[in-house]
């Protein structure tokens, strides 16, 4: 359900909180139901358990997730529309080819002719 | 004041050996109770010797080590009953079988936890009746950190733990002080170069280089604050170090690969600015620093 890549730029906190967001958006990750235990999770992957609570205090201040008391912290957003999801990917798509000098309409052009 | 609390300062520790330049040159290190330390540093950095020094294995030529509140190296037995410690390359005992030298060792304290040692034992495979000189050298290490842990020591200093191991045992091992930190709350400091080994279990690191700690806290913190720029190779290397918040440069391959910490906006315009404007020159946009992983942090931050 979740995998962790070390050696990346992003912080293990932030890869576990992104990955419970695409699973709410893949529809994996219903509204209402519980992640698992901040214990459970970082045995499962073998990482820190302060790790995980930070990714789930960062889930709970983007009120994705909400914390109730004795059960556990329990998912409240709902899946964001498509185009929603895309944003990142296409963010950094943009800053990389504006990196290289393309010009938007150069951008789209290319998208187009591997839109197939 | 006495900071019983505190399992391990260290301040302006100084260490050499014979005439030789300092290994330690000034060392500050301060570990919270509780936390995972991974300490960082090149081969030959000085990672046992700082290591030996903090838990009094070694006298400090200046400054102080202290464990508990209590000089590292005269403290009483008390204090050093709640050190472990696990060497690079165990070799001790060699001539015992495993469950001779765990009886043996045990044997010294009031409080071991036999339940914890036969039960990692166990999960690790590690033969009782065997000599520990038959053992692989996977299997030694093991041992060495059975023999570390029964008494349940508050500070737990490993060296190079993992080094030698193979993946499934370097996890097993890894694992198991993930569990003594969860159900002990041990505070553990250990060295590695293997950086995604430190990325896992520590939540903290501290980098050794050139006999100093350059850098100590959260390792997400460490991944934010510190970040790399691109740019071409021809690029003046001169210009780019003489700017504020820039560690280190180097050239790979047909870039210039620059570290930079703490870098916004401004410090990004004021390196577009002293760049020459050619169309030659990194694309004034394009200049970004971008996050990078620890091994590649490790590596800016230690040349």
């Amino acid at each position: 359900m979740f995998s962790i890549s070390t050696n990346s730029g992003v912080p293990i906190y932030r890869q576990v909180a992104d990955a419970v967001v695409r699973q709410i958006d893949r529809g994996q990750l219903q509204h209402g139901e519980l992640l698992p235990s901040v214990r459970q999770l970082a045995q499962e992957l073998g990482i820190n358990p302060m790790t995980v609570s930070k990714a789930w205090a960062k889930l709970e201040s983007e009120e994705i997730v909400e914390r109730k008391r004795g059960v556990g912290m329990v998912v409240i957003r709902k899946a964001e529309k498509p185009e929603q999801c895309l944003r990142p990917a296409i963010k950094q798509l943009i800053a990389e080819a504006q990196q290289l000098g393309l010009t938007s309409t150069q951008l789209t052009k290319l998208i187009r002719q591997h839109w197939k | 004041m006495r900071n019983i609390k505190t399992p391990l300062i260290l301040s302006n520790v100084e260490k050499r050996f014979g005439d030789e330049d300092n290994v330690l040159d000034g060392v500050n290190l301060k570990l919270e109770a509780g936390s995972i330390t991974g300490l960082l540093g090149r081969n030959g950095a000085g990672k046992t010797t700082l290591l030996r020094t903090a838990i009094g294995l070694l006298k400090a030529d200046g400054g102080q080590s202290e464990v508990f509140g209590h000089r590292a190296w005269d403290s009483p037995a008390a204090v050093r009953r709640r050190i472990g410690y696990v060497a690079q390359r165990f070799d001790d005992m060699l001539w015992l079988t495993v469950k001779d030298a765990i009886a043996l060792v045990g044997s010294f304290y009031e409080n071991w936890d036999h339940e914890l040692v036969a039960r990692l034992q166990s999960e690790w495979n590690v033969p009782n009746g065997q000599k520990i000189q038959k053992l692989s050298i996977g299997q030694q290490q093991k041992v060495g950190v059975l023999l570390a842990v029964g008494h349940l020591p508050d500070l737990l200093v490993l060296d190079e733990p993992v080094a030698s191991l193979d993946p499934v045992a370097r996890q097993d091992i890894l694992r198991a002080l993930l569990m003594l930190n969860d159900e002990i709350g041990q505070t553990i400091l250990f060295s590695s170069h293997i950086t995604t080994d430190i990325e896992r279990v520590a939540a903290d690191v501290a980098i050794l280089h050139a006999g100093k700690i350059t850098y100590h806290g959260e390792l997400d913190e460490l991944k934010e604050v510190v970040q790399c720029l691109f740019l071409r190779s021809d690029t003046d290397a001169g210009i780019v170090n003489s700017l504020n918040g820039v560690i280190s440069s180097r050239v790979d391959g047909n870039r210039l690969q620059v570290w930079v910490r703490d870098w916004d906006d401004e410090q990004i315009e004021s390196l577009n600015s002293k760049l020459p404007n050619t169309v030659d020159a990194p694309n004034r946009n394009g200049i970004v620093p971008e996050n990078v992983g620890l091994e590649e942090l490790f590596m800016g931050m230690t040349s």
